[in-house]
């Protein structure tokens, strides 16, 4: 059993050596290798790939298994509002506003009327 | 080698994007995390100080769950860790666009500090807009003004969440992930982006089930190196983007 929120273990020096430290490392290793890539190279074409995929999976994760006060919410509910978001960007491309208040609403008003599909 | 000359005009420009789309959906995010942190008993100077130290929400918000739930401090360096991998590919892909010969490293370092993925999303939409000696300073504008307007709205979200209906600061939360996934198609330049954005959405929930430690990774990697051969192919073909 870990005990839980200590007040005697100082919080801030905890934030600073599981939370700064371990995101500064990979911020600086990009500046590290960043430096040897030229802008056309194929690989920084696939290293946009990447970069690409991960985001698009990250936020499927947030959507699928949320942590925090999200976790509250159905999951037909974050569904539905990213879908919405999609569909209305596709609708009024370039601008991006629109998609992100229907995601806002579609939350909220799935949520607020208690409907839960999956 | 070159002499570099840190141009205050351009950081001036880069500042004034705080009128901008991406810090009002980002200004929103942090709203939702100031609530959060009041309903994670944390106070507000552990709100602040984890926001400037980190930079980076997802990996503040796995940080405050793990430490409701009593994790040790392992446990959460390498959750926090997991989330921010993309920076790596992220800082790879944007230094190119804002390196010039003579730049010194510390700079770079230190810039890619104040990079999260709404300044990187923002680099990306207006970066080839600016000329490219005057691109670090610029970005260093808008990095550093976001930084520290966000100290600010995190206390105005912490005060807030006592007003705000909870499912309201619930559907704030899920404004960041939104605006992610959008910002992708936003930012999109050729056909392999598309094809990656698909390869994420696709693996990402695949793996999530087989291998929950190492999902987005894993489906950036293989989903992006996928894309990237895919579209590779048929450039060579002759169908060019």
């Amino acid at each position: 059993m870990q005990q839980a929120l200590d007040p005697d273990i100082n919080i801030y020096l905890l934030i600073f050596l599981a939370g700064c430290l371990p995101t500064v490392i990979w911020r600086f290793l990009g500046v590290y290798f960043g430096e040897k890539i030229t802008e056309d190279s194929e690989v920084f074409i696939w290293v946009r790939a990447v970069a690409t995929a991960l985001i698009a999976a990250l936020v499927m994760r947030i959507v699928i298994a949320p942590t925090g006060l999200l976790a509250q919410t159905a999951l037909s509910s974050r569904v539905l509002a990213l879908v919405a978001a999609v569909v209305i960007y596709g609708l009024m491309r370039p601008r991006f506003s629109y998609s992100l208040i229907t995601s806002l609403a579609t939350l909220f008003l799935l949520e607020t009327a208690g409907i839960r599909l999956f | 080698m070159a002499k570099y000359q840190f141009n205050w005009a351009a950081y001036a420009k880069g500042m004034s994007q705080v009128i901008s789309i991406e810090f009002l959906v980002l200004s929103v995010s942090f709203l939702g995390f100031g609530a959060f942190i009041r309903d994670s008993q944390l106070d507000v100077f552990h709100g602040m100080f984890l926001t400037g130290a980190i930079w980076a929400l997802p990996g503040q918000v796995v940080l405050v769950n793990l430490l409701q739930e009593g994790a040790v401090w392992i446990t959460i360096a390498v959750a926090v860790s997991l989330t921010a991998i993309r920076f790596l590919p992220m800082m790879v892909s944007m230094l190119p666009l804002v390196n010039n010969p003579g730049t010194p490293r510390w700079l770079l370092y230190l810039l890619s500090y104040f990079v999260s993925i709404s300044v990187w999303v923002l680099a990306n939409r207006h970066l080839h807009k600016v000329e490219k000696s005057q691109r670090l300073s610029w970005l260093m504008g808008v990095g550093t003004i976001f930084w520290a307007a966000m100290l600010g709205v995190i206390v105005v979200g912490y005060y807030l969440a006592g007003f705000l209906p909870p499912l309201l600061s619930i559907s704030l939360v899920f404004l960041t992930p939104t605006f992610f996934y959008i910002s992708l198609f936003a930012t999109a330049r050729m056909a392999m982006d598309f094809l990656a954005l698909a390869a994420g959405t696709i693996l990402g929930p695949i793996l999530y089930f087989i291998i929950p430690q190492f999902d987005f990774l894993l489906a950036g990697v293989v989903g992006g190196t996928a894309a990237y051969f895919i579209a590779r192919t048929r450039r060579k073909q002759g169908t060019q983007e």
